[in-house]
């Protein structure tokens, strides 16, 4: 910037720059969406099958069928609700639909699905690894023998330890690793639905039987029931509750949909579509392979690594089995590691959303003093999750029980919750559950209707064939519902004078509007300039019209100092910026386009706006009117500072003042 | 934040030098014009006035002073005006120039008056500011003109930054003062 240097007595010019490094203002494409979310749910696949066939027997690949087949269900539900709520997720959907009580009972539920995620993922990791490790050891002559369940236990530790530490840190796993990983499982589904296939034409073998065979375990309290009351309906929905856990991860969809970019409903329905055609295919096709080509004895000894048990049961020369069983587990242990970190983040996330409404004592909200992350929030999952894996011992098949309780009550909430939606607030959706028959002047969700009776249906079978689930799962969802409540306690005095939620913002404090230089990439960049966190209208209207793919946003927002008084104040934000810009967050978020949100400390707006601009090199400035001055006033004001700054830029730039009511005033200021 | 995992990685790029300009403004010129400060005073319209006025006095001194020598008849239409814009935001700069103005309706063109402060003169909304040179003028209040205001209002506080304001005080004639402005307007 060729800028001539000015006066230092009473100078107006920006001394300090606060650039928030918030991660939320950057959004993600449906691919990445999608990679990120089948990060969670495709890595069921691993384990699904085996804690299925428990509980049911051989006819668990038709339960997982019809599992996978409803999550395309379940899906829309969650389309749905995020049509509605940008920052969607269960916890959002249900306190809006039913109440706050519920919510808290909703958010104890998927904290508990959030919380199991990590350990049944690592824990299947660790088992897959033992199993690999085990098999080859012989061929390697060395005379080890790992035990998969204390090898499990003690690999899932130092996954989570792991994890744990980058959550701490803010070390982000970008969601390019996803992508990376999202491409070997790929390659990996390619690989094994084909040479399956082929294994089938070649050995022919039966279809799995369609009756299932319950366990002692699979049948949890209703153990010594007449089995003849096992036929039919009855025992089809039990043992579809026992697959359900095929279908967990698409919470993460609703999380992720905050991060999706423009136009959001129409990438989240691309992600969705992704999503389940991947896990239907990957997820399926394992289980049937499993069954179809494993022989019944042998079964049982990959029953915690079904996936490696059908790569050495695949037809071919047994290097190639071995190997093609080394690419499984080594893609099996990174999707499943993936999956932990998924857990620890949307269980953040999840604390965080939860926090926002003053139901976590805000202790918890307090951002770690060198890296800024949530850490106590994060030290908290870690721990819940640590514990469970010791608990535990190693036993993949007793985590499934348990997890598929939180799964099931999330998507009970979740479809209650939207239901009643249709009748509480007719009109919000942008997007319908399909099945919706009109009588006169109500639409009756029918579609809908019959995806809440089957989840309510499969949530109370589950409540008395999964012993474990229905034990740990009250516990935990009481003791969290209990701490939820003595936090909201806690924080009631507080909240009552501080009513609107602001986020926890990262700063970077910098010593010219330049440092912030870093955070635009695109050619073209405007400047928004914001003063008054209650009249935001100006940057929705930018974004509305703005191709954020080519241009930088950057939002201004200029802290007023009177006198000379311009430094040593940017340690923190006052309420004022802080609720200014977590509605910029909110606004970013919903129209799904990145900004790059800056505070200046200056004595005098409009060289606040001159400088900045400058700095960045603005094509244009957009203000919102002032009431009180006038939109020509603003714009002489900031040409006087642009003249005063003596910068001569080298291309165009408009002004542009904008009211409420969509009038506009623009000028060329160069 | 808290969901760090989902952030897309944007690769470091190289920087860019200068953003393109996608849309021409609605009104701007076809080509950009500088607006040239010099033409717009003569000699007589560069003023030293009396001390000891305040803001408000200073501004109607230059005013009645302008309308007179340019010809533009009644000043109190032309103070009124310009007050009213002082009294929303001044336009003092820390620069040391107060750029008082109004646009006028019925004037065919731009009007300027320079007043030269060399004891300085407190901003009385901004008391840290002080006021050493004054470039009063009036533009006709037309749609079109808007355009040419705005980059009259940007041209004079690009043009009268301290160094060339300390070298009107010293030599406050009037022949000097617009040797200086036209010298600096040609890049001397």
């Amino acid at each position: 910037m060729d800028a001539v240097p000015g006066p230092e007595a009473g100078s107006r010019r920006v001394t300090k720059v606060v650039v928030l490094t918030t991660a939320m203002l950057t959004f993600i494409s449906f691919w990445r969406a999608a990679a990120i979310v089948l990060c969670d749910m495709a890595s069921t696949a691993f384990y699904v099958g085996g804690i299925a066939e428990q509980a049911v027997g051989p006819a668990a690949p038709w339960f997982i069928l019809g599992v996978m087949s409803f999550s395309a269900c379940v899906m829309a539900v969650y389309i749905e609700s995020s049509s509605m709520f940008v920052r969607g997720g269960v916890y959002k959907v249900v306190k809006v639909a039913m109440g706050g009580s519920v919510a808290k009972i909703s958010v104890s539920a998927l904290m508990f699905d959030m919380i199991m995620t990590g350990p049944i993922s690592s824990v299947s990791a660790g088992q897959y690894l033992a199993g690999l490790l085990n098999g080859v050891f012989p061929y390697m002559r060395v005379g080890w023998h790992l035990e998969p369940h204390a090898f499990s236990v003690l690999f899932a530790l130092a996954v989570t330890a792991y994890f744990w530490r980058q959550n701490i840190r803010g070390i982000e796993e970008s969601s390019d690793k996803a992508v990376q990983i999202m491409r070997l499982m790929g390659v990996l589904s390619v690989v094994l639905v084909f040479w399956g296939l082929w294994t089938i034409w070649v050995r022919r073998p039966a279809l799995p039987p369609l009756q299932p065979v319950f366990s002692e375990h699979g049948l949890g309290f209703l153990h010594g029931m007449d089995p003849a009351r096992l036929l039919g309906s009855l025992g089809i929905l039990l043992a579809f509750g026992h697959a359900f856990l095929g279908m967990s991860g698409l919470e993460t969809l609703a999380q992720v949909y905050r991060e999706m970019e423009a136009p959001k409903l129409q990438n989240l329905r691309k992600a969705a579509a992704i999503i389940f055609s991947f896990c239907f295919i990957v997820t399926t096709a394992s289980a049937f392979l499993a069954v179809m080509l494993i022989p019944g004895d042998v079964r049982a000894h990959y029953i915690d690594n079904l996936v490696a048990g059908v790569a050495m049961w695949l037809e071919g020369p047994f290097w190639l089995r071995v190997a093609f069983r080394g690419f499984v587990v080594a893609t099996g242990v990174l999707i499943l590691s993936g999956a932990v970190n998924t857990s620890i983040v949307g269980a953040n996330a999840v604390l965080c959303r939860v926090a926002e409404d003053g139901l976590l004592h805000d202790w918890f909200r307090v951002l770690h003093s060198r890296f800024g992350t949530t850490h106590r929030m994060i030290h908290l999952v870690a721990l819940m999750q640590a514990a469970t894996i010791v608990l535990c011992k190693g036993d993949v098949y007793l985590l499934g029980e348990a997890y598929a309780f939180g799964v099931t009550w999330s998507f009970i909430f979740m479809g209650l919750s939207v239901m009643m939606l249709r009748f509480k607030t007719p009109g919000e959706q942008e997007w319908l559950v399909p099945g919706n028959i009109k009588a006169g002047p109500y639409e009756i969700p029918l579609g809908l209707g019959a995806i809440v009776a089957v989840l309510v249906s499969v949530g109370v079978a589950n409540l008395f064939t999964k012993r474990v689930a229905t034990i740990w799962g009250l516990a935990f969802t009481s003791a969290f519902y209990v701490l939820i409540l003595i936090s909201q306690k806690l924080n009631e005095r507080r909240r009552l004078k501080d009513a609107d939620h602001r986020e926890k913002l990262n700063l970077r404090a910098e010593n010219a509007v330049s440092g912030a230089l870093d955070e635009l990439t695109k050619p073209d960049r405007v400047l928004v300039a914001l003063k008054n966190p209650m009249n935001m209208f100006t940057l929705g209207k930018v974004l509305e019209e703005t191709d954020t793919d080519k241009t930088d946003v950057i939002v201004l927002h200029s802290r007023i100092a009177r006198g000379i008084v311009l430094s040593g104040e940017v340690g923190a934000l006052d309420p004022d910026s802080e609720l200014l810009f977590t509605r910029v967050i909110t606004i970013a978020e919903e129209h799904g386009k990145t900004v790059t949100p800056l505070v200046v400390v200056s004595n005098d707006p409009a060289y606040a706006v001159a400088q900045a601009a400058q700095a960045v090199g603005a094509r244009e400035v957009v203000m919102g009117v002032s009431l009180r001055v006038g939109a020509v006033t603003q714009i002489e004001q900031v040409a006087l500072a642009w003249g005063a700054l003596g910068h001569k830029p080298d291309h165009p730039v408009k002004v542009r003042v904008l009211w409420p009511d969509g009038r506009r005033m623009e000028a060329d200021l160069t | 934040m808290t969901l760090g995992w989902f952030k897309k990685k944007v690769e470091p790029e190289p920087p860019v030098p200068r953003p393109a300009p996608s849309v021409p403004p609605v009104g701007a010129p076809a080509a950009r014009k500088s607006l040239s400060i010099g033409p717009l005073l003569r000699e007589d319209l560069v003023v030293i006035p009396p001390t000891g006025l305040a803001k408000d006095a200073l501004i109607g001194h230059l005013v009645k002073d302008l309308c007179a020598k340019a010809n533009l008849g009644d000043p109190a239409p032309f103070l009124a005006k310009v007050l009213e814009r002082e009294q929303g935001i001044s336009t003092t700069l820390d620069t040391g120039l107060a750029v008082p103005h109004a646009r006028m309706d019925g004037l065919a063109e731009i009007a300027a008056i320079l007043g030269i402060v060399p004891g300085g003169l407190p901003d009385p909304k901004q008391t840290d500011l002080s006021i050493r040179a004054v470039f009063l003028f009036f533009s006709p209040n037309r749609q079109e003109a808007f355009t040419q205001h705005l980059h009259l209002l940007r041209g004079v506080s690009t043009l009268f930054q301290p160094a060339l304001i300390e070298a009107i005080i010293r030599d406050p004639a009037p022949a000097s003062v617009i040797k200086a402005i036209r010298d600096k307007e040609a890049g001397a």
